[in-house]
């Protein structure tokens, strides 16, 4: 009976969240959310971010700031500059890792299937990709364009394993990512100064170094 | 005299009750220790060099890869294909076909597998994270904080309390690039599925039961998976591909079915009617069938009795008795149809009698000499055909004596009607010599070869499912290497030392990949080594938790953690899902020993792996085709060099029971048959194997029973027993040739020509 008891408030819980932010199911491809696209810069774009990771049943957070770059078809780079040195470079069959000045490093997980389709979804996400991202995940939305909030359940048993949900927020702009892992552990990103501008040879050689 | 006569009245009972003694002797000896029918075509082939013990886990191995197979269904649409799949999923997993059945096999517990690495990080730091680590502790340091500190990272950060560098990040990413190698499939929304040229691919894999994979059942496991999956394809409008051995196995053996039961029926029709025209009653049949009923019941029975594992090969020669079985009681119907009135069966016996002994013994020593082999499958073949040949032989001598009688034959029939003698010119020198011609033009064509592939051509259907599951899963071509071990642990090392090499060769391009269990668990002096390495981080370790803010608490238990005690991470200790993952490789404890499997994927250069696999002790190195036929060619050139030694035997047998001129004489029989059918067949251009070898056995025996009971017999009775034998023979086993399946074809083919040969021998040889 307890057992009951507490599935019941935990639905209604949950149920009061979803209330409280007035997230509905939407399906993005629809067109009626080009707002949410038009925050994005598409195509590619560079910029700063600051992440904030927070980890489970700990007041510990790990801060750094550094710029961001990406390239739809690519993938993301992210330059972490402070507090301590590190690109990583994640591309759809491309995993690459450099810590401080060390040499650039493959990493054999690129190879993983699962890898693959996690780094499909951040691809998707960065660049608004709504066709794979409703192939991906299930999407809730609330807010308006002057400011939405979308939440993106992942479809995949196998992504779902590693990440519990994404939350993306902003208003003309695409402000801030939150990635919910199944751990319990979060990463956030904060964008500024984002630029949509062709990438360079030399920011393109990146993904292929 | 009168012991004599008491002899005679007993010999039947006597007879009868040796071979109830004989079934009871199988009987005990079955449920003592149950008998295994092996149809696997190489598992009676032993491997050269590969000890016993090596070969039971080949064995072993071999049979779990017949039980594994894999559906994959396929279409343009994925959506389309997903739910194709659910359904052929569910309905495939009511169907009770399998052990195991899965759709998205690759979905690995994470908090199971984050619990593993978690607790037993310090053991499993791979080679290239120790040698930061050792060579630079404080660059090591740095570069922890750069990761925790980066933009993702696969372990959690809230372990850092246990794990302060960071450690499970290296091992995450060593074991997740690892995993990759077990398939080439992505998960997506509950499948495991690809997409190649517009195509999606959605697998599913599945173990069979061993009841599905009995080849005889027609409506069993196997046909009800063709059923079901045709029925979805076009439901769905999608394709359904086969992939596996015991798919193969099926169609091939189902296919050999139906092809043999036509040819049976075809060839049984003919015999009887030929038996009606020629005797005009079907009395001849019932003394056949007396005969081959109780030849092959005590050759099975001596099959049971001294071998442990049967193999169905061994069986299907053992049809070569329905041969002798014909021939000696043709001999003793005819015989009696051509007696005097007076004459008693008895009387029949002493007529026919010195030929049925010889044939009996030039017969049983073409099998005899078959002992003497060290290839079981060969033993097995002169087991069942020496005991099936004696109870034959005994039969024609001690019971058709009392059955045959004057109402079975009919005065009026072809066989019971006296002929005019034609004088015949002998004719056996010169087909002597036209065979030595014949093989002497065809040398150069004439060489022992096997070739276990080409004795099998897939039907459209499963060559188009290999292709596209070959599509699907992005390889084409693996081969297996078996590691011993007197423990896990040994086992372990070995594989490590093997797939070092193997490492080597992937980054030369000489193979595309492996799959080992040594990549998700180390051996223990690789984990030693982590460990050491480990402790070459505690230096720092004060440092690294003031900078994260770790309280001293944590401290204390880190130190303790990598510098105490510890056990070593074992098979056991890998997650259960990805354990499953691996079981196919991971063979476990066989008879005291352990032993795993290496999958070795496209290998471009076999022979190159084969070298290092001979370099490592207690590795061998298996690619089942080349080394089958190898051993089919060995096998075959020993049935080669034994058969000569009986033709030479029986030479001399031939020599005591004719004398020397005539038994020199009736030995070119034998040379002529073996000559001849050999020119023939390379004529064709077919190579000695191992189906042609066995031919030869049998063409020999009943050949050479043609020409004593030819040269023996009393005129016209004789030839026409011949004759009738002759064309049941080629009725019975010469109308194999006509059969698609390659090692019947092939045996049939011999049987013909050879026989065809015998009987030119013997009327060339039958001089008045």
């Amino acid at each position: 009976m307890r057992k009951i008891i507490m599935v019941f408030l935990l639905l209604a819980l949950s149920c009061c969240l979803f209330a409280a932010t007035d997230m509905k199911e939407v399906n993005l491809t629809s067109g009626e959310y080009s707002f949410i696209s038009g925050a994005f810069s598409g195509g590619s774009f560079i910029g700063d971010f600051k992440q904030t990771k927070a980890v489970k049943g700990s007041s510990r957070t790990f801060v750094s700031t550094g710029r961001i770059q990406i390239a739809t078809g690519y993938g993301i780079v992210w330059y972490t500059e402070k507090p301590y040195a590190s690109m990583l470079v994640v591309g759809k069959n491309v995993l690459i890792q450099k810590i401080r000045d060390g040499e650039p490093t493959h990493l054999d997980m690129a190879e993983n299937p699962i890898y693959t389709q996690i780094a499909t979804s951040l691809e998707c996400v960065f660049s608004a990709d709504f066709t794979v991202m409703s192939q991906m995940f299930t999407t809730y939305l609330s807010g308006d364009s002057s400011s939405w909030e979308l939440r993106l359940v992942p479809k995949s048993k196998s992504v779902a394993s590693f990440m519990e949900s994404i939350e993306m927020k902003g208003s003309d702009r695409f402000e801030s990512l939150t990635l919910y892992e199944t751990t319990g552990d979060s990463i956030t990103y904060e964008f500024s100064g984002l630029e949509n501008r062709e990438l360079t040879d030399e920011e393109l050689a990146v993904y292929s170094l | 005299m009168k012991s004599l006569q008491s002899i005679h009245s007993k010999a039947p009972i006597i007879f009868i009750l040796l071979l109830v003694a004989l079934a009871a002797a199988a009987f005990t000896a079955a449920i003592i220790s149950p008998r295994h029918l092996s149809t696997s075509f190489t598992s009676m082939i032993p491997q050269l060099g590969m000890s016993e013990s090596m070969a039971k886990a080949e064995n072993v191995f071999t049979e779990r890869q017949n039980a594994n197979v894999n559906l994959f269904v396929s279409g343009s649409d994925f959506d389309t294909v997903r739910s194709a799949a659910i359904r052929l999923f569910d309905e495939l997993d009511e169907c009770g076909a399998f052990d195991e059945l899965s759709l998205d096999s690759s979905t690995i517990d994470t908090e199971e597998l984050f619990k593993a690495v978690s607790d037993n990080v310090y053991n499993l730091l791979d080679e290239e994270t120790r040698q930061r680590i050792v060579s630079d502790p404080m660059a090591f340091q740095n570069d922890s904080l750069a990761s925790i500190f980066s933009a993702f990272t696969v372990s959690s950060l809230s372990n850092l309390d246990s794990d302060p560098f960071l450690l499970s990040e290296s091992v995450w990413m060593n074991l997740l690039g690892k995993m990759g190698s077990l398939t080439t499939l992505s998960p997506k929304d509950g499948v495991l599925c690809t997409e190649v040229d517009g195509i999606w691919y959605v697998m599913i894999s599945g173990v069979l039961s061993e009841e599905s994979q009995n080849l005889t059942s027609s409506d069993g496991g196997i046909e009800a998976i063709f059923k079901t999956g045709d029925a979805i394809a076009s439901e769905f409008g999608v394709e359904v591909s086969y992939s596996g051995l015991a798919f193969h196995s099926h169609e091939s053996a189902t296919g050999a079915q139906r092809e043999m039961a036509i040819i049976s029926v075809v060839s049984v029709v003919l015999i009887l009617l030929m038996f009606f025209l020629l005797c005009r009653n079907f009395h001849i049949l019932w003394l056949f069938l007396l005969s081959l009923t109780i030849s092959v019941g005590s050759a099975a029975c001596a099959l049971i009795l001294f071998f442990k594992d049967i193999h169905v090969l061994s069986m299907i020669f053992g049809t070569s008795l329905i041969g002798t079985c014909i021939d000696y009681s043709i001999h003793s119907y005819i015989c009696t149809a051509q007696k005097s009135p007076d004459d008693a069966g008895f009387d029949i016996r002493k007529k026919i009698g010195k030929s049925l002994t010889l044939s009996f013994i030039s017969t049983e020593l073409c099998y005899f000499v078959l002992l003497f082999s060290s290839y079981d499958i060969l033993r097995q073949m002169a087991v069942i055909s020496l005991t099936g040949l004696l109870s034959s032989y005994l039969v024609a001598m001690i019971l058709y004596p009392r059955l045959l009688s004057e109402r079975m034959i009919n005065r009026n029939s072809f066989v019971a009607k006296p002929e005019r003698e034609r004088k015949l010119p002998f004719l056996l020198p010169w087909l002597a010599i036209a065979s030595t011609i014949l093989v002497l033009v065809q040398i150069p064509r004439i060489g022992i070869h096997n070739d276990i592939t080409s004795l099998y051509t897939p039907s459209e259907r499963m060559l188009r499912s290999e292709t596209n599951a070959a599509k699907a899963m992005g390889y084409l071509d693996t081969t297996y290497a078996i590691i011993e071990g007197e423990t896990e642990n040994d086992a372990l090392e070995t594989e490590l030392e093997f797939v070092r090499r193997l490492d080597e060769l992937k980054s030369q391009g000489l193979l595309d990949g492996y799959v080992a269990t040594v990549s998700f668990v180390p051996p223990y002096s690789e984990q030693d080594l982590s460990r050491s390495a480990a402790k070459a981080l505690l230096p720092y370790l004060g440092e690294q938790c003031d900078i994260l803010g770790i309280d001293k608490t944590s401290i204390k238990s880190n130190i303790e953690r990598i510098s105490g005690h510890y056990s070593y991470f074992t098979i056991s200790s890998l997650p259960e899902s990805l354990r499953s993952m691996i079981a196919s490789i991971s063979l476990g404890e066989i008879d005291g020993k352990h032993y795993e499997v290496v999958i070795i994927q496209n290998a471009k250069d076999t022979s190159v792996i084969s070298e290092i696999a001979s370099s490592v002790d207690n590795v061998q190195y298996i690619q089942t085709a080349k080394d089958t036929s190898a051993q089919l060619d060995r096998l075959s050139a020993m049935m080669f060099r034994l058969f000569i030694i009986a033709v030479l035997a029986i030479v001399v047998v031939m020599v005591l029971f004719f004398g020397w001129k005539k038994g020199l004489s009736m030995s070119l029989a034998p040379y002529t048959i073996l000559t001849g059918t050999i020119g023939v067949l390379t004529l064709f251009g077919l190579s000695l194997d191992f189906f042609v070898a066995v031919g030869l056995v049998l063409i020999v025996g009943l050949g050479l029973d043609y020409m004593v009971f030819a040269s023996n017999g009393k005129g016209d009775s004789s030839k026409k027993a011949v004759l009738l034998s002759f064309l049941t023979t080629e009725l019975s086993f010469g109308s194999l040739m006509f059969s698609s399946f390659r090692p019947v074809h092939i045996f049939g083919l011999t049987v013909f020509v050879g026989i065809l040969i015998a009987y030119l021998c013997t009327i060339g040889a039958s001089r008045k």
